[in-house]
């Protein structure tokens, strides 16, 4: 060992009491941003399998009203995927136990199956029935605020007309990670609620049988966005 | 040679003069320079447990142990007291002698240049003399 290495040596351990707490520090530091860096990556993986698992749409489009041949067209785009028609509407929804008017949303799913695209996850309770027009599912976040539960009635305010839904699961939706009423970027579980039911129910009450008035557009691989977009708003 | 030392203080004698012979080829031993200035008692002892006159004849010992041409030493008797001083310039005599190296001794002590084969004087950055010695004192006979 050369003498400027035994004097390093003797230096340091001179100041052993800094040296260790320099290294305690370094080390935590070092524990702390391996730490962080894998979550982060453990979150971003998580999300995009999450994504990818729910066939999570990549375009929307609203229209007033459009009937459904259109949706042939639609799904012949050059880039699109797949393409899925749905109805969704704003509602009111008469909620006793809120002091504050509960507002919702009612979106259009097939009954007795899954949708191609913004696939459901049923926390509870079972996929609405066919033979039930009256059947909904309750998104997570308002069913757990208020208690709802399968089997419970919710009272729906559509187009003027109030409708009774029997309440048959609890669901998560991919488009709702966080639901928030229109105009308010904060979630509110309290006073808006995201609801599913049969296209049938939802069409009859607001004449849109043979249309719909919101499509979903999942890109086929390398397709750019943007030429989708510019057909189909065309 | 420098007026305070500059030893390495966490360095034992012997350490310190080592230090120096892993940058030199041909290097004396190290236990050879240090008895050449009478240290041989005091090899492994720190800088911090050695008298003033001690760590500037370690410094010798560490300017010899690389078989120098020649040594310059500024002011190496000037912060200590007059016997330690004799030590220190008996050492550098012997080492003058023994390892046959021009040395140089900068110093405003005029009493020292009786131990000189040539004495130069200097004022301001000029050489206004220059003197040869016909009959050198020993470091003993020096008084200031």
């Amino acid at each position: 060992m050369s003498m400027l290495d035994r004097k390093v040596l003797r230096d340091l351990w001179g100041m052993r009491g800094h040296v260790f707490t320099i290294i305690l520090l370094v080390a935590t530091g070092v524990t702390v941003l391996v730490g962080s860096v894998s979550t982060y990556v453990s979150l971003l993986s998580t999300q995009e399998t999450y994504y990818r698992d729910s066939r999570f749409a990549e375009l929307w489009a609203d229209v007033k009203r459009a009937p459904r041949y259109l949706l042939q067209g639609l799904s012949e785009i050059p880039g699109a995927a797949l393409v899925e028609a749905r109805v969704i509407k704003d509602v009111r929804v008469a909620w006793p136990q809120s002091d504050l008017s509960v507002a919702g949303r009612i979106i259009s799913i097939p009954a007795d199956e899954q949708p191609q695209l913004n696939r459901l996850h049923l926390i509870k309770g079972h996929w609405i029935d066919s033979l039930r027009r009256n059947d909904v599912l309750v998104n997570v976040g308002f069913a757990e605020t208020w208690d709802v539960a399968p089997g419970n009635f919710i009272d729906i305010i559509m187009n003027g007309r109030m409708q009774t839904f029997r309440v048959a699961g609890i669901a998560h939706s991919p488009e709702f990670v966080y639901a928030s009423r229109p105009g308010n970027p904060l979630p509110d579980d309290r006073t808006f609620v995201v609801l599913w039911a049969g296209e049938g129910a939802i069409a009859a009450a607001f004449d849109m049988e043979g249309a719909f008035n919101n499509v979903a557009v999942s890109l086929a691989p390398g397709a750019s966005a943007e030429s989708v977009m510019s057909v189909l708003d065309e | 040679m420098f007026q305070f030392y500059n030893l390495i203080p966490n360095l034992t004698v012997r350490e310190n003069v080592q230090l120096v012979t892993e940058i030199v080829n041909n290097p004396m031993r190290r236990e050879e320079a240090l008895a050449l200035v009478g240290l041989s008692h005091r090899l492994d002892h720190f800088p911090c447990q050695l008298s003033g006159g001690e760590q500037q004849r370690v410094a010798v010992a560490r300017a010899i142990v690389k078989r120098p041409d020649a040594i310059l030493c500024d002011e190496p008797t000037g912060a200590l007291d007059v016997e330690t001083g004799k030590l220190v310039l008996a050492a550098i005599t012997r080492a003058n002698e023994e390892v046959c190296a021009t040395t140089i001794v900068i110093t405003h002590n005029t009493a020292i240049a009786g131990m000189a084969h040539r004495v130069l004087r200097l004022s301001e950055g000029r050489i206004v003399g220059v003197e040869v010695n016909p009959h050198r004192l020993s470091p003993e006979e020096l008084t200031w």
